[in-house]
């Protein structure tokens, strides 16, 4: 319809689609031969979409001399005529502004400054406030005198930033004072012709005003419903009460569709749609699904089926619409699962309205992780999490794995700064250094000792020691960059010299994939701005700043107009039109949105000063909603989760009852007539259902993704899919075979497994480990699966570093006091005040490498550890007088020691912790950190597990008592913690040599068959770290397979049956606490 | 069927009755699926859109309070399907259906949710008042805000940083107190961090932390620390000493008393409760972990009888080893507990730094 209302500037058109909208424009009263008008539009896209529907409505003559400019732009015509000098862009730095002056007494009423300054967030919530007052049309003096305090404040704060801000304006600002300029002077109003400008209704003041005072303008007033009283009045004070009536009139009804209901009922007067005689649903007719899935995800890949299907039924894709309630997080998984449809040439094209944040990009996530590292005053934990993310030196482009970095940091000792001492940040530096020099010396040492049988062997593995090294190397430029950049923010430099030095660290060191964005580069465009509002904000505050400024920035997917799929928000798609759209996300609570009080400004603040309230925006979400519906020219999907993102379950959204209700179907079960607004009940029966029948079907019929395959498969109705067969990851065989309860068999012949051959030598941890349970070694030791690399306790030391320590004590005290000592040379406590510097040397040189934080921490540990060993030699004083031979002695190296065991043999390496004689005997100790078991009542007889090992030093010392000088009869012992014993001392060769000899034989057939089953022993699987991936149950399957099998199989059942649930003496993972140096080996060879 | 539909209940005129009450508090108590929601739903709408023509209450000035997030769902849901069934009714009375229509735009901004989502919803209408960030975010876990809290307290005892922490807060002048506890339990040999091994949690200073965090709505009593008890630690000693005095042999039971006992004579002179607690904590974790009289004691009589003696475990025996403890917990936990306010105030800190609110205080 069409009017000149009193109170308005012009007449009014009401559109209910582009193509109204379209209309409009060609009926403008241009005359001559060169016609000119204005269309002022939103948004471009809407502007692009407008001359779309004109081109294809046969209207493209109308297209020549009209001009679609924006509000803000022409705005910013009209101020430019009006020559009046701003800089645009205000909005973006105010909150900045804001967070500088909030440091500063601002003489607040109601606002505690303390408040404002300590509490993260009310610049941005200041900022927000201000804004919206600013669109009101309002300055800081409307203010002054207000009766709430609030807003006194808000005028205070307003007036500061407005200072500091000079010309800078935001788009409010420019389109308030555009419109209060205009509206003196018309003449002002920059373009020649008529003018057709769009109005919802949902405008502020200053934009209503600035329609308002275009001469000669007619209003395109995009109408929506549902329609609220409140809305009304707004409109009518914007627009006019002829605006007002306007949009009282109904909508255009067809009934061509389901589409067509929709769009001509959706959120109508239940009055209306109780009326018997209008039109009404006869069932699901395709253009329409009401969609509930199960989740998100279910949901997700819903929408990726919905879009193929839409392409297979040849709409192009810049007509295929996925819109979503807000843009984050959903818009971009949306994008990423539609990029994974095929599609030729790569990914399915797809455009994100308003962009995808850059923290969702590899390169802005590395890049808020560098910052959130330096906002944690590079603690420990955070340049471990961040060190992955950062190139390191060398122009191959590596970076270090996550383990690699938590090895790495953790190994530099106690660094890094915290809340109470920030500058501990700059100590990485000298710490590096100091390290590097460090780790070259223990290489230097580990080298030699690799090739000297006589040297010590409890030194770091010297291919550990390489690689730690050369990641310390790689790593150190970027780390220093790093630490550059937090020297700045420890002496509080601001926001102007912290940038500039962050770009430089970024710009070197971050890892940021080749098509990927530049993210210095985008934020420099950002930050630059800012670091100019921000005056005096340093250090901490200035971190903050460019982390906003991460999380805020945005980067462009894809272009509108060209042919990709449009993903955006349900009000960012308004004035656009698809030929199929899908709302996805409908859940209760989101659409519409629960909508919270603005915390400076409340909603009974706002609805005097003209502001939109909670229930206004709310409508704004339905009143978009509704436009979306009408754009869609062919199909329609709503579709809601059952299980939100934070997997709360909720109900599908009101959106939904008032979409059926405008349908109207009929009973899917029944056929009859339905209720004209349908509950819950209904609403599942005949909408969800029927929707999801379809999509089942279609899903069947073209299974796109994994998730359709995996379904199809799973109900029958595929087969396995010809890209399963051929993939090594999907071998069937090879899944099988691991399934197999590791009796992989002569299947993997060719797996090299230790023992069997001097090339590969064994260790007696990892026979220990093979015959505890062969799976596990098979995982563990075979297949190198480990726990993700973690950070240590840091108060105190940790098995098995500490294990380490206490070994490598030990061993310096015998290597330098071992004959006197085990002679009993002078008295214990002379030679347990001889081992107090030793502990202590030990100790030093520990901190370098380990992160014990703290004075007073690291007194305890010292003493745990003077402690533990006084405590070890007390039990070694105990044993009684010995000849000392040897500590930490190796053996097998470079050549494996051969133990033959009946028609196999094994090769060995390892390193025995003592060895002494008492002139017959050749005594053979492991030392335990934990506590061991002593031969008593049932834990008297030999253990296969807990044994072994000290079984396989007893059984190597025979082997190599000639070569070693030593006499061939052997007794063993376990020494654990606080001198608790477990000797084989007397019987080693009657009792555990020959049992040993049998578990060691059983191993090698196990290793040789490749046959590696699980344990048929529960306790056995107690503390096993691959428990969840056997699952409860495997004991009892173990026990089947085992039944079932002969040979190696059958003995290892019975060795276990002799087992049974008896507790592994010695063995570290029962009882105490686990040994380190067990741990620390690597099993295979030392 | 729709709920215009179901026949109507043998309670239906108490349920009516229900429905109309507004002079008195109503309570429904009744079992699953017995219509409790349908019957709320009713009461509202009656409320917001009376049939009597009695005044209209505004839908925003009403709280409907669930248990869960997914029944806030669902009664938003049903109180607009109820609105949108009454305003489809046919004859309806205009003044009713005026107030049908301005309810039907409230449900979006009602006070319909949990407990949790009621306060907060009063929370953010003063975030001022309440001394909060406007943006927090509610957390369901606060195991990272303890964790960060526990961070800053050891560290800021570790670098002596505890009272510029604290400064400008009532727990301010518990800080060097605070230092001083800390650093006592540390040297008492309490661990600082709980380690969880596959064998078992052993807990440290930070779970008391994380204990008074969870629980501060019921603070302990905030007394005065109690006196080390020396003499009666020394009794107890005494005692140990001379139950042991007789043990003799190499079973490691035996050993142990006879290598606790030696210790706690050498310790006759010391008066400083860190180092006695440092002590004892070292010789009770000596201890084998199982006292039995064949295994650990070698089938010895004499030892064994000690050690029941000790343990309290013998007829008539006073438990010589809680004696031993008693004086030194006493001493170190009325220390620990006065940690309380101050534990409590740096995680205030760090919910404010993180712009987050636990469940806790959201109530």
């Amino acid at each position: 319809m069409s009017g000149s209302p009193p109170g308005a500037s012009g007449p009014i058109t009401v559109c209910w689609s582009v193509d109204e909208w379209a209309g409009a424009i060609v009926r403008l009263p241009a005359a001559g031969p060169l016609p000119c008008r204005t269309v002022l539009a939103p948004r471009e896209p809407v502007a692009h979409a407008l001359r779309r529907a004109l081109v294809e409505a046969g209207h493209a003559p109308a297209l020549a001399g009209t001009r679609f400019v924006t509000l803000v732009e022409a705005a910013a015509a009209v101020l430019d005529r009006a020559g009046v000098a701003f800089t645009p862009g205000e909005e973006d730095l105010r909150p900045v502004r804001l967070l500088a002056l909030l440091g500063t007494d601002l003489g607040l009423e109601y606002f505690s400054p303390g408040l404002l300054r300590d509490r993260p967030g009310w610049d941005v919530a200041l900022a927000r406030a201000i804004g919206d007052l600013e669109a009101a049309g309002l300055r800081p003096d409307h203010l002054d005198a207000a009766a709430d305090p609030r807003l006194r404040d808000a005028a205070r704060i307003w007036r500061r930033a407005d200072g500091a801000a000079g010309r800078s304006w935001t788009a409010a600002r420019v389109v308030a004072e555009a419109a209060a300029r205009l509206a003196r002077d018309p003449g002002l109003w920059p373009y020649h012709g008529p003018a057709l400008a769009a109005a919802t209704g949902h405008e502020s003041l200053a934009e209503a005003r600035l329609l308002r005072a275009i001469p000669g303008v007619t209003l395109a007033l995009l109408a929506a419903r549902p329609l609220r009283e409140g809305h009304l009045e707004r409109v009518r004070l914007h627009h006019g009460p002829a605006a007002r009536a306007a949009l009282l009139a109904p909508p255009p009804r067809r009934h061509g569709s389901e589409r067509d209901l929709l769009a001509s009922y959706l959120f109508e007067p239940p009055r209306v749609l109780a009326d018997p005689e209008r039109p009404r649903s006869g069932g699901p007719d395709g253009t329409v699904r009401l969609e509930e899935h199960a989740g998100v995800d279910a949901e997700l890949d819903a929408t990726a089926d919905w879009v193929a299907e839409q392409v297979a039924s040849g709409i192009a894709l810049e007509d295929i619409a996925v819109l979503v309630p807000a843009l984050d997080p959903l818009a971009a998984l949306v994008a990423g699962r539609l990029a994974g449809l095929p599609w030729p040439g790569g990914a399915l094209p797809v455009h994100v309205a308003g962009g995808l944040p850059l923290t969702s990009t590899p390169a802005g996530g590395r890049a808020l992780a560098v910052v959130r590292a330096l906002g944690q005053h590079l603690a420990g934990e955070a340049l471990a999490e961040v060190l992955p993310a950062l190139r390191t030196a060398g122009a191959d482009g590596r970076h270090l794995t996550r383990g690699q970095a938590v090895d790495l940091v953790w190994s530099l000792g106690t660094g890094g700064g915290n809340p109470a001492h920030p500058a501990g940040a700059l100590e990485w530096v000298d710490r590096l250094a100091a390290r590097e020099a460090q780790l070259e010396a223990q290489l230097a040492r580990a080298r030699a000792a690799r090739d000297d049988p006589e040297r010590p062997g409890l030194a770091r593995p010297a291919r550990d020691l390489e690689r730690l090294l050369a990641d310390l190397r790689a790593a150190r430029p970027a780390i220093a960059a790093l630490v550059d950049v937090a020297r700045l923010v420890v002496a509080r430099a601001p926001l102007a010299d912290v940038w500039p030095a962050l770009r430089e660290t970024l710009s070197a060191w971050l890892l940021q994939p080749g098509d990927g964005p530049r993210v210095p580069a985008l934020l420099d465009e950002r930050l630059a701005g800012l670091a100019g509002a921000a005056g005096a904000l340093g250090g901490d505050e200035a971190l903050r700043a460019i982390e906003r400024a991460i999380e805020t920035l945005r980067v462009p997917a894809g272009r509108f107009g060209e042919p990709a799929v449009y993903v955006g928000t349900v009000s960012g798609a308004a004035g656009l039109r698809f030929a199929a759209v899908r709302v996805i996300g409908l859940a209760e609570g989101h659409l519409p949105p629960l909508v919270h009080e603005d915390p400076v400004l409340p909603d009974a603040l706002r609805a005097p000063l003209g502001l939109a309230t909670g229930g206004e925006q709310a409508l704004a979400a339905l009143h978009a909603l509704d436009l979306a519906v009408r754009a869609a020219g062919r199909r329609v999907a709503l579709s809601a989760p059952r299980l939100d993102l934070d997997r709360t379950q909720c109900e599908p959204s009101a959106v939904m009852l008032e979409a059926a209700a405008a349908l109207g179907r009929p009973d899917a079960v029944t056929g009859a007539r339905g209720a004209v607004i349908p509950d819950l009940a209904a609403l599942r029966r005949d909408a969800f259902a029927p929707a999801r029948r379809a999509a089942t079907r279609f899903r069947r019929e073209v299974p796109l993704g994994e998730r359709a395959w995996q379904d199809g498969i799973a109900h029958g109705a595929l087969g396995l899919p010809p890209h399963w067969r051929g993939a090594p990851a999907l071998d069937l065989e090879r899944l099988a075979a691991l399934a197999d309860d590791g009796l992989l068999g002569g299947r993997a012949a060719g797996l090299p497994v230790p023992g069997l051959t001097p090339e590969r030598p064994i260790s007696a941890t990892a026979l220990q480990d093979l015959l505890r349970c062969p799976y596990l070694y098979l995982l563990g030791r075979l297949l190198g699966l480990e726990d993700p690399a973690g950070a240590p306790l840091r108060r105190e030391i940790e098995q098995p570093a500490y294990g380490v320590l206490v070994h490598g004590v030990v061993e310096a005290f015998f290597a330098a006091h071992g004959r006197p000592f085990c002679a009993h040379v002078g008295t214990l406590e002379r030679w347990l005040a001889a081992a107090d510097p030793i502990v202590e040397h030990h100790f030093e040189a520990f901190l370098e490498q380990y992160p014990l934080a703290g004075d007073r921490v690291r007194a305890v540990q010292r003493e745990r550890l003077r402690e533990d060993v006084r405590d070890l030699l007390r039990a070694e004083w105990e044993l009684g007088p010995r000849h000392f031979v040897a500590a930490e002695r190796t053996f097998g190296a470079p050549v494996p020691v051969r133990l033959p065991l009946g028609p196999r043999a094994l090769f060995l390496r390892g390193t025995i912790d003592r060895l002494d004689t008492d002139g017959r005997r050749t005594l053979v100790r492991d030392l335990k950190t934990g506590r061991v078991v002593r031969r008593v009542g049932a834990d008297a007889a030999p253990d296969p597990v807990g044994d072994l090992q000290i079984a396989v030093y007893g059984l190597v010392a025979q082997h190599l008592a000639a070569e070693w000088g030593m006499p061939a009869t052997v007794g063993v012992a376990y020494v654990g913690r606080h001198g608790d014993v477990r000797g084989f001392v007397d019987d080693f060769a009657t009792v555990l040599a020959p049992a040993a000899r049998e578990w060691l034989a059983l191993a090698a057939d196990l290793l040789a068959a490749r046959l590696f089953p699980r344990t048929p022993v529960p306790a056995d699987c107690q503390y096993c770290r691959f428990r969840p991936v056997c699952g409860e149950q495997a004991s009892e399957r173990a026990a089947r397979v085992l039944a079932a099998g002969g040979g190696p199989l059958a003995r290892f059942r019975s060795l276990k049956a002799g087992a049974g649930e008896a507790e592994a003496p010695g063995d570290a993972e029962r009882g105490g606490e686990p040994d380190g140096a067990g741990e620390a080996d690597d099993g295979e060879a030392r | 069927m729709t709920g215009a539909e179901r026949p109507a209940a043998p309670d239906q005129a108490q349920r009516d009755a229900a429905v109309r009450e507004r002079a008195r508090n109503v309570l429904i108590d009744a079992g699953a699926g017995t219509g409790k929601t349908t019957l709320l739903v009713d009461r509202l709408v009656a409320m917001v859109a009376p049939a009597d023509g009695a005044r209209p209450v505004p839908l925003r000035r009403l709280a409907a309070i669930t248990f869960t997030r997914k029944a806030a769902g669902e009664l938003r849901l049903r109180i607009r399907e109820r609105l949108l069934q009454a305003l489809a009714a046919p004859g309806l009375e205009p003044g009713r259906e005026g107030a049908l229509r301005e309810a039907l735009a409230d449900p979006d901004t009602a006070h319909v949710g949990t407990i949790h989502g009621f306060a907060d919803r009063l929370l953010r209408l003063r975030p001022v008042e309440a001394a909060l960030s406007p943006v927090y975010e509610i957390v369901e876990d606060e195991d990272e805000l303890v964790r960060e809290t526990w961070e800053r307290l050891i560290h800021a005892v570790q670098s002596e940083t505890l009272a510029a922490e604290l400064a400008g807060t009532p727990a301010a002048g518990r800080a060097d107190e605070a230092t001083r506890t800390i650093l006592l339990a540390l040297a008492a040999d309490l661990r600082a961090e709980s380690s969880e091994t596959e064998h078992r949690t052993r807990f440290g200073l930070d779970a008391l932390v994380a204990a008074f965090v969870r629980a501060r709505d019921v603070p302990p009593p905030d007394a005065d620390p109690a006196g080390f008890d020396i003499a009666a630690f020394r009794a107890a000693a005494a005692a140990f000493v001379a139950a042991a005095a007789p043990v003799a042999g190499a079973a490691p039971g035996a050993r142990w008393m006879a290598g606790t006992a030696t210790r706690l004579a050498g310790l006759r002179q010391v008066e400083d409760p860190a180092r006695l607690a440092r002590e004892v904590r070292r010789a009770m974790a000596r201890k084998p972990r199982q006292m039995r009289k064949r295994q650990e004691f070698g089938g010895e009589d004499v030892a064994w009888r000690a050690w029941k003696a000790v343990s309290g475990a013998a007829a008539g025996a006073p438990p010589v080893l809680a004696a031993l403890r008693a004086p030194l917990d006493r001493w170190l936990a009325t220390r620990l507990a006065r940690l309380f306010p101050v534990v409590v105030t740096l995680y205030e800190r760090v919910k404010a730094r993180r712009r987050a609110l636990d469940r806790l205080t959201c109530c």
